[in-house]
């Protein structure tokens, strides 16, 4: 497998009171394309933080982030962003999406941001709406669906423009969960059929089970990094 | 595209609140172009009257003559220069001699200007003909305004007896016969002034042909004529445009608040949905959107009031405004002298393209302004911090 992203000696140190907190600790990590993989800790461990420094929301203190072997920290502002347009898709705990905007016009947002044509726009709208199973809701506001309806259109926001990754920060945390198993299998079909990349931030047992690699999180350290089997 | 579509459905998502910023706004533009109008329709009024019936296309003034110092009066006449009088013969300037004089309506003392001007002159659009009517028992014709008429409580026909002084200092008096009312809207030609022939007042003055200064049809006036001074239109409407400077001031201060108000409305609205709106700020950054683009996205959003308000402004002042310029407006009976201007008991608001497009352009900028200055922080905003809620 192709190595996607390698972190080297990542820091991130946050001023406290006059002293340095280090929110991230020499964080050296290596993720492949295609795995379905976690960060695993408590909270305050570090996980949203690693997860923002990977996605180029974030700038490590110390330390290099590299996709495909290219250096992607400290870059300027734009570049991040481009980078982000064209590589990562996000999904929140708590969805972030926009309450003025229909389903539709929610997932359709990136594509606008990537300049793609009507046609081409709608057709990944669609395929993304099926994957998610919300066809029959491309109408509905956000404010009208429920949390569960809510994360699928926030996963199918992150996955209509086909990104190399999906960065999911704890994203069963407002979820039951049946809605919660619903989403993780979605997420793990999305996966297996077009081999995009996922990475969680969670401390929830049942996202863990679907994962097949768990890297552990204590006081912003690796702590354990193991495959699994995933349990389901 | 996107970015207004957005814009306009978080706006409508506000509801009142948009609204009511908006309202403001059109108040506002409102307020300004119609302030603007109703000087400019003043204005126009008043020149127009002063020219027709004041000023025409200039004086030439006795250099001696002061209209503020009325003790140099009596020497601040002479007869007219040739080239002066060459003109008046053509028709092309109209004399006038001012003596201080006094009447006695219905016994009463009263100090008066009189004021000898040519009966069939042309220069003013004022008709002096009624001067030239002959009475019985020799009485002279005199004119007065009509507000100097009924704050005398004179009328046409009545019998005013006017006294004055003589070159050779002794008082002589007369009696006259008012042969018609003057209808003038320019104060200066009403209140206080009695009208008699040019040639009557030189002979009460013991001159012949002597002028004060004499109103010319055009400025083309002889350059430099001794003893004379030619004061234009502008110079005479000085005290007209000072006043309506001065209160044009006054009402930019008026609507100068009200856009406060407006403005500090949507300032308010963009320096809360910075702090509000962070996580939606950090959602755009995270799908790829640069910081730019968001600052332009709020600018937009912020931009639109002033584009709703301009729209509101149209709709509602639009059609008003057409019908004030078309109509004219009045002043509920109060005429321009009560308020010591010159304009008649109606006048017309002007609108003009780009007085309206000034004013709207104006108010426009100011709110893109206003829209952008609070949002300007999420320039340097990191998207990490943005979807924390956090400011730096
Ligand atoms: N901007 C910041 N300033 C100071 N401390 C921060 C900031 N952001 C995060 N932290 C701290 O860094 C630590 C890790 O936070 P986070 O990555 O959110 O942990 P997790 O997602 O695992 O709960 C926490 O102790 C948190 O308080
Ligand atoms: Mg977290």
């Amino acid at each position: 497998m192709k190595e996607l992203i390698r972190l080297k000696g990542l820091d991130k140190i946050y001023p406290v009171g006059g002293e340095d907190f280090f929110a991230l600790k020499n964080v050296a990590l290596s993720i492949n394309e295609g795995e379905f993989s976690g960060l695993v800790g408590p909270s305050g461990s570090g996980k949203t933080t690693l997860l923002n420094i990977i996605g180029a929301l974030d700038q490590p203190s110390n330390g290099d982030v590299f996709m495909y072997d290219k250096r992607v920290s400290r870059i300027k502002a734009t570049l991040a962003a481009q980078l982000r347009l064209h590589n990562f898709g996000f999904i929140f705990q708590t969805y972030n999406l926009l309450n003025v905007y229909s389903v539709y016009e929610n997932v359709e947002l990136p594509l606008t941001l990537l300049g793609w044509n009507e046609s081409r726009k709608k057709k990944a709208i669609q395929e993304a709406l099926e994957w998610v199973g919300l066809t029959d809701k491309i109408k509905s506001r956000p404010g009208k669906l429920s949390g569960g309806q809510c994360q699928r259109v926030a996963i199918a926001r992150a996955m209509v423009k086909r990104p190399k990754m999906v960065l999911a920060d704890e994203p069963t945390a407002n979820l039951d969960s049946e809605n919660s198993h619903n989403i993780l299998k979605t997420m793990e079909e999305i996966n297996r059929k077009t081999g995009t990349t996922f990475l969680f931030s969670t401390h929830d047992q049942k996202v863990i089970d679907y994962l097949s690699r768990i890297i552990s999180l204590k006081d912003g350290q690796v702590i354990e990094d193991r495959q699994q089997e995933p349990k389901r | 595209m996107m970015v207004f579509k957005l814009a306009l459905k978080n706006l409508l998502s506000a509801g009142l609140r948009t609204w009511l910023t908006a309202f403001i706004l059109s108040l506002t533009l409102a307020a300004m172009l119609f302030m603007q109008a109703l000087m400019a329709g003043m204005l126009d009024e008043m020149s127009t009257i002063r020219q027709n019936e004041e000023i025409a296309g200039g004086q030439i003034w006795h250099e001696k003559y002061d209209p503020f110092d009325p003790t140099v009066l009596e020497k601040a006449n002479a007869a007219l220069p040739n080239e002066i009088q060459s003109m008046v013969e053509k028709g092309d300037a109209c004399p006038l001699l001012m003596i201080s004089g006094a009447i006695y309506p219905k016994g009463r003392f009263k100090n008066a200007m009189l004021k000898g001007i040519n009966p069939n002159q042309e220069c003013l659009k004022l008709d002096f003909t009624s001067l030239n009517k002959i009475n019985g028992d020799d009485r002279l014709s005199v004119m007065i305004g009509k507000r100097y008429a009924d704050t005398l409580g004179m009328a046409k026909g009545d019998i005013l007896t006017i006294r004055w002084r003589t070159r050779a200092g002794a008082f002589d008096a007369v009696d006259a016969e008012i042969t018609s009312i003057l209808r003038t809207n320019a104060p200066v030609m009403d209140q206080g002034a009695v009208y008699l022939s040019h040639e009557v007042v030189n002979k009460m003055n013991g001159t012949l042909n002597h002028s004060t200064l004499v109103w010319v049809k055009t400025d083309r006036v002889p350059p430099h004529i001794e003893g004379w001074v030619f004061r234009d239109f502008m110079y005479l409407m000085k005290d007209t445009l000072d006043m309506v400077k001065s209160k044009q001031v006054g009402q930019s201060i008026f609507y100068g608040m009200l856009l406060f108000l407006g403005l500090i409305a949507v300032f308010d609205t963009q320096a809360l949905a910075v702090f509000r709106r962070k996580k939606e700020i950090g959602t755009f950054m995270a799908m790829g959107m640069s910081n730019a683009k968001v600052v332009y996205m709020f600018v937009i959003e912020g931009t639109m009031y002033g584009i709703i308000a301009t729209f509101l402004t149209l709709v509602w002042a639009g059609p008003l405004f057409w019908w004030l310029a078309e109509a004219g407006m009045s002043f509920g009976g109060a005429s321009g002298d009560d308020w010591g201007m010159a304009f008649g008991d109606r006048f017309f608001p002007v609108f003009t393209f780009g007085r309206v497009f000034g004013a709207i352009l104006f108010v426009n900028l100011m709110v893109i302004f206003v829209s952008f200055w609070p949002t300007k922080v999420i320039t340097r905003m990191l998207p990490a911090n943005a979807l924390r809620g956090r400011i730096s």
